[in-house]
């Protein structure tokens, strides 16, 4: 069981230091991935999601940031005590990344294949030629014409230069796949193109991911297990069935219920209402307790334990799951 | 591109054409007489009619705008000098050496050190090197050349001695007043190089790189200031296109016979041929800089090889 694991976190911390006050962007976060699964991590923007992912791969802007506490065990090694020099042989390599926005995630003065066996160069002792070679494959693997190797990236639409970030980031073959939002920015038609290829990918490949996005339809289709991420807290976290089946904290309820359904009979959406807390001003008790219907004075005073509701399905919330 | 570049040639044509009617103007404008300065105090004041019909100087405004037009873009001749009755032509070439000497040098330099001073402060943004950075190039900026350059000859020359203080003799004259034309321009290409690095390794392919797993040191050479240069670039141009047009008043501490103190003279004489020449010289040069400035441009960002080819 314990050596199936890729990558542990344990009570992850992050705070971002402004001019007069600290944001709370990740407040004790732990989870676990087993190699070769696909963990969602869903939740609305502002939750700590990014946060999270770039924490893995400390790539945090250095200024701002700071990881105040947690462990992060990436196959048994503990990554936040890694050198810098350590960390730049990871990433890329063993933990690669896909960013939100393909419109500015390639570097304009650069043409794409180089973007590609830039990647590929710095990991692997191959000769210029080489790594050409290899990253002409990358882009034949994700559905780019060989011939536009030395395009550049204005001279390619949204979806286009996304397959460039996907192939980028697969180029070393890694173990975890780091997925930010890799849909978000794209036409509707495309997002269905570009996940299909993810998940072809990701089986041929056999890599784990790590699927971050605040849309639900995503992780329908792609994950096994889901964190649902709320103000810098995983309250709740289970299998993809127990999240979409067994729903049990009132957040992820809400989640559900503010989504148009085919099927049941038309009516209106039911947004949850209010606002997600400010990170700068988390409340003492539980973080969600303005919004949720169900709240009362404990979970307003004090806040709630992590608990469980099933197997491997866990909830942060007082009103459900049993007590341990 | 050479459609581009014919384009911007025959903007070039425009662009001169209208200083020359700029320059023509002002100098007509401008109070002063040509003829009384060549002549002797006690001359009559027909005498001094009498040379200014001769020089054509009694005639309509548009009359001499037109002749000097015609001269200087049919017949190619800007004249002769009132002051010194030798060719413009001859006189601006035998100065305009030591002026683009000292500002190709001092636009070199200022570019290798401002940029580096640049980047410097922009990788270790707060930090006592940034403030370092800041302070100097603000006090470089802010500082008056004439100032700077005399404490270098009281410094260098006349205590040290290691220097000479004025001259062209030899290559080593020319280490001063290089120094005094570069340290304005150093500040302000660090400047501008400070602020452009922070906007670009703010940007999400530089994450991007970083992700990857590319080393601090070649994120910012190999991602970062090549998206950061155009800006710089601008700055460098418009540095060495100032610089061209002489800096007078170095040349008049450092006694180098250079374009600027040349002007200088020109304006104080109303020696028209001779300001009219060396201001559309000026202004050839500048632009001919501005245009290579904007063929870089498409080196270093694709994006702009792709604008210049739609015309």
């Amino acid at each position: 069981m314990e050596d199936n694991i890729l990558l542990r976190v344990e009570d992850l911390a992050v705070d971002f230091r402004g001019d007069d006050e600290v944001a709370h962007a990740v407040n004790h976060v732990s989870f676990e991935l087993r190699a070769g699964s696909t963990l969602g991590l869903v939740g609305e923007t502002g939750a700590g999601k990014t946060t999270i992912a770039k924490s893995i791969l400390r790539i945090l802007p250095e200024v701002s940031a700071r990881i105040c506490s947690g462990k992060i065990y990436f196959n048994g090694e503990e990554l936040l005590s890694l050198s810098e020099k350590q960390m730049q042989k990871v990433r890329g390599n063993e933990i690669a990344m896909i960013f939100q926005d393909p419109m500015t995630a390639l570097n304009p003065t650069m043409t794409i294949g180089d973007q590609v066996a830039e990647a590929i160069l710095l990991h692997e002792k191959l000769s210029q030629a080489e790594g050409q070679t290899r990253a002409l494959d990358m882009l034949r693997m994700v559905g780019i014409d060989g011939g536009r190797y030395e395009d550049y990236p204005h001279q390619f639409s949204g979806g286009m230069k996304q397959r460039v970030v996907i192939a980028m980031a697969l180029a070393c073959k890694p173990q975890l796949l780091i997925a930010d939002e890799p849909t978000t920015a794209l036409d509707v038609t495309i997002q269905a193109q570009v996940l299909d290829m993810m998940i072809s990918l990701k089986k041929q490949l056999g890599t784990s991911v790590i699927m971050i996005t605040h849309d639900l339809g995503v992780i329908a289709e792609t994950c096994d297990y889901v964190a649902v991420v709320y103000a810098g807290e995983i309250v709740e976290y289970g299998t993809a069935e127990d999240i979409f089946d067994r729903t049990a904290h009132p957040y992820t309820e809400g989640l559900f219920n503010s989504l148009p359904s085919k099927a049941g009979s038309q009516r209106r959406l039911r947004p949850i209402s209010g606002m997600m807390p400010d990170p700068a001003y988390l409340p003492a008790g539980c973080k969600f307790a303005d919004r949720c219907p169900y709240a009362d004075d404990r979970c307003r005073r004090e806040a709630p334990a992590t608990r469980p509701v099933g197997n491997g399905h866990f909830v942060k919330c007082w009103q459900r799951g049993t007590e341990e | 591109m050479a459609r581009y570049i014919v384009k911007r040639l025959v903007w070039l044509v425009i662009i001169v054409l209208s200083v020359a009617v700029i320059i023509f103007s002002l100098m007509y404008i401008t109070d002063g007489d040509p003829a009384r300065s060549m002549l002797s105090l006690n001359a009559t004041e027909e005498q001094v009619n009498a040379l200014r019909e001769e020089l054509g100087l009694n005639d309509p405004y548009l009359v001499q705008l037109v002749r000097f037009l015609r001269q200087t873009f049919l017949e190619f001749d800007i004249g002769t000098s009132y002051r010194t009755s030798k060719p413009v032509m001859d006189e601006v070439f035998g100065r305009i050496g030591y002026t683009l000497l000292i500002s190709t040098v001092s636009t070199a330099i200022a570019t290798v050190l401002g940029v580096r001073l640049g980047i410097m402060a922009a990788t270790n943004q707060y930090s006592w090197k940034d403030n370092a950075a800041i302070f100097l190039s603000l006090f470089c900026v802010s500082m008056p050349e004439f100032w700077f350059a005399l404490m270098l000859v009281s410094i260098f020359a006349l205590n040290l001695g290691l220097l000479p203080p004025f001259g062209v003799d030899s290559w080593v004259c020319f280490i001063l007043p290089c120094i005094s034309c570069m340290v304005g321009g150093m500040a302000t290409i660090a400047r501008q190089t400070r602020s452009s690095m922070l906007g670009v390794i703010r940007q999400d392919y530089i994450t991007t790189a970083k992700a990857k797993g590319q080393t601090p040191d070649k994120i910012i050479k190999k991602h970062a200031l090549k998206n950061a240069l155009i800006p710089i670039i601008t700055v460098i141009g418009t540095q060495y296109g100032i610089q061209m047009g002489g800096s007078v008043v170095v040349e008049q501490i450092f006694s180098i016979p250079g374009l600027g103190s040349y002007m200088m003279t020109a304006i104080g004489f109303r020696d028209y041929p001779a300001v009219r020449g060396g201001v559309l010289i000026i202004a050839i040069c500048f632009s001919v800089v501005v245009l290579l400035m904007d063929l870089i441009y498409a080196f270093v960002d694709p994006r702009f090889k792709d604008q210049y080819k739609n015309g």
